[in-house]
């Protein structure tokens, strides 16, 4: 058994490496004229190549089992099977990925009518209405319909008239409103006093419901009607909050 | 015909296999039974080598050429078709042997399943063979079983190594492409290889057995 021990190595691992890539021709230039030089001078080197290239001839004696006959056959039936149960994962896959196409257009359409119409619809209104007996002012939105996606021309069209139709209303209604506000006014400042003058310029530069309050508290004050007795078509009547429409008598 | 770059177009000139393949890629069917024919027995002598069983081997060699006719659409040449190929043939083994590592299954030793004798280290079934075996074939079968158990000891990138620079004939630069690691290393790798094929199989390599004899590959015929 002694004899069947490996001799200890001569050569370095270095060595060793370049004399393997020696026999397979896969040395530089350079590092074959040292393995050559190595081979020349040293007999170790000369004995461990000559081992080396009779363990590799020895390979030689390995089988080389060859394929069956059939075999090209049989790869090309396994592969016909294959190609079935492809085509039809592909058929199921290409049904998904369709179905999945729909549902992203839809998905987006959906979204871009939406962001169309968000940016694009009317602003909210702000309706002061004028106080049909001793009611205060509030500011209050047009209770317009909530807008809804829908995809047919007709229906957007309808919905741009709608929102035409009130936005004039409203423009009206503030024209009426401001009318009102400047005759009370004109007639209450023929009676406040100076203080009350202050406080209501003061809150005119302001605008809004304050000033409109302190006014109508003035004319209240001084027994100055909030309604014209003498405007024609009556008052500005109750805001339907439901509907947004001036159901007033003259509307 | 989808066009092809440079390098491309050089492989294709250089290489009649890399044109081969391209034929596939274009479903030419009949260039696939070309290549299943071309190269089935050089893909079963390696496989069978790293996988040590002609069976699996068979099955493993039709997996391959599955994997190369499904990756047909996505061949661009850019090496030797054969360096593709046996890369291929690389992963699809690695795979087998992992898998066979996670379910082992008992298997007889091939000197035992021949001989039905006690397994022996190939120096010890050696001299055996060389010493009661007269009949020339014999001791050649012999010697094959002691080369290939000598193989079945390295570990499998250093038998893929070997079997690729041995029966392939692929340079250190084209075994790293297979391997997937720089020719360096393959230079390493193959040094280790021979120097541990060297040391199981000094005892003949001391022996004149093979200056006696000129050595021939024996061709294992086929199961029908």
């Amino acid at each position: 058994m002694s004899a069947m021990q490996p001799n200890k190595p001569k050569l370095t691992p270095q060595e060793q490496e370049n004399l393997t890539a020696y026999l397979d021709h896969e040395l530089d230039d350079a590092g074959a004229e040292q393995v050559t030089a190595a081979l020349s001078r040293r007999p170790e080197v000369r004995k461990e190549a000559e081992t080396l290239r009779k363990t590799w001839e020895m390979l030689d004696y390995l089988p080389r089992p060859l394929a069956p006959k059939s075999f090209t056959e049989h790869t090309l039936t396994r592969l016909s099977a294959t190609k079935g149960i492809l085509l039809q994962q592909g058929m199921k896959w290409r049904r998904y990925a369709i179905a999945g196409w729909a549902a992203c257009l839809v998905t987006a359409a959906a979204s871009g009518f939406w962001f169309t119409y968000s940016f694009n619809r009317e602003p909210d209104v702000v309706e002061v209405q004028a106080p049909e007996t001793d009611v205060i002012p509030v500011l209050e939105k047009s209770p317009g319909e909530a807008p809804k996606t829908t995809t047919t021309e007709t229906k957007l069209a309808k919905k741009d008239a709608n929102a035409q139709q009130r936005i004039q209303d409203a423009q009206r209604r503030n024209e009426r409103l401001a009318k009102q506000f400047n005759r009370l006014f004109a007639e209450v400042r023929k009676k406040y006093n100076e203080e009350e003058e202050d406080r209501l310029i003061k809150l005119s530069r302001k605008g809004g419901l304050p000033y409109m309050a302190a006014l109508i508290e003035l004319a209240k004050k001084y027994d100055v009607p909030l309604v014209d007795p003498n405007e024609s078509g009556g008052t500005p009547g109750k805001n339907n909050k439901k509907t947004g429409k001036n159901t007033s008598p003259g509307e | 015909m989808q066009l092809l770059g440079k390098t491309s177009q050089a492989f294709a000139v250089q290489d009649p296999d890399v044109r081969l393949m391209l034929r596939v890629r274009n479903e030419d069917q009949a260039a696939f039974q070309e290549l299943v024919a071309k190269y089935q027995h050089r893909l079963i002598g390696i496989l069978s080598h790293l996988c040590g069983s002609s069976d699996e081997a068979e099955d493993l060699a039709q997996e391959v050429f599955l994997r190369v006719y499904r990756a047909r659409a996505d061949y661009h040449p850019q090496a030797k078709f054969s360096t593709w190929f046996f890369t291929i043939a690389n992963n699809v083994a690695l795979n087998a042997l992992r898998r066979k590592r996670r379910k082992p299954s008992y298997q007889l030793d091939p000197l035992v399943s021949q001989s039905g004798t006690q397994s022996a280290r190939p120096e010890e079934s050696l001299v055996h063979a060389t010493s009661t075996e007269p009949d020339r074939r014999m001791r050649h079968q012999e010697l094959a079983r002691v080369v290939e158990l000598a193989l079945s000891q390295l570990n499998e990138r250093q038998r893929l190594a070997v079997v690729l620079n041995k029966f392939e004939e692929m340079s250190y630069e084209e075994i790293a492409t297979v391997i997937g690691i720089s020719a360096k290393a393959v230079k390493s790798l193959l040094s280790r290889a021979r120097t541990q094929l060297r040391d199981i199989l000094r005892t003949y390599v001391e022996t004149e057995l093979m200056d006696d004899s000129q050595v021939a590959p024996i061709i294992m015929e086929p199961n029908p």
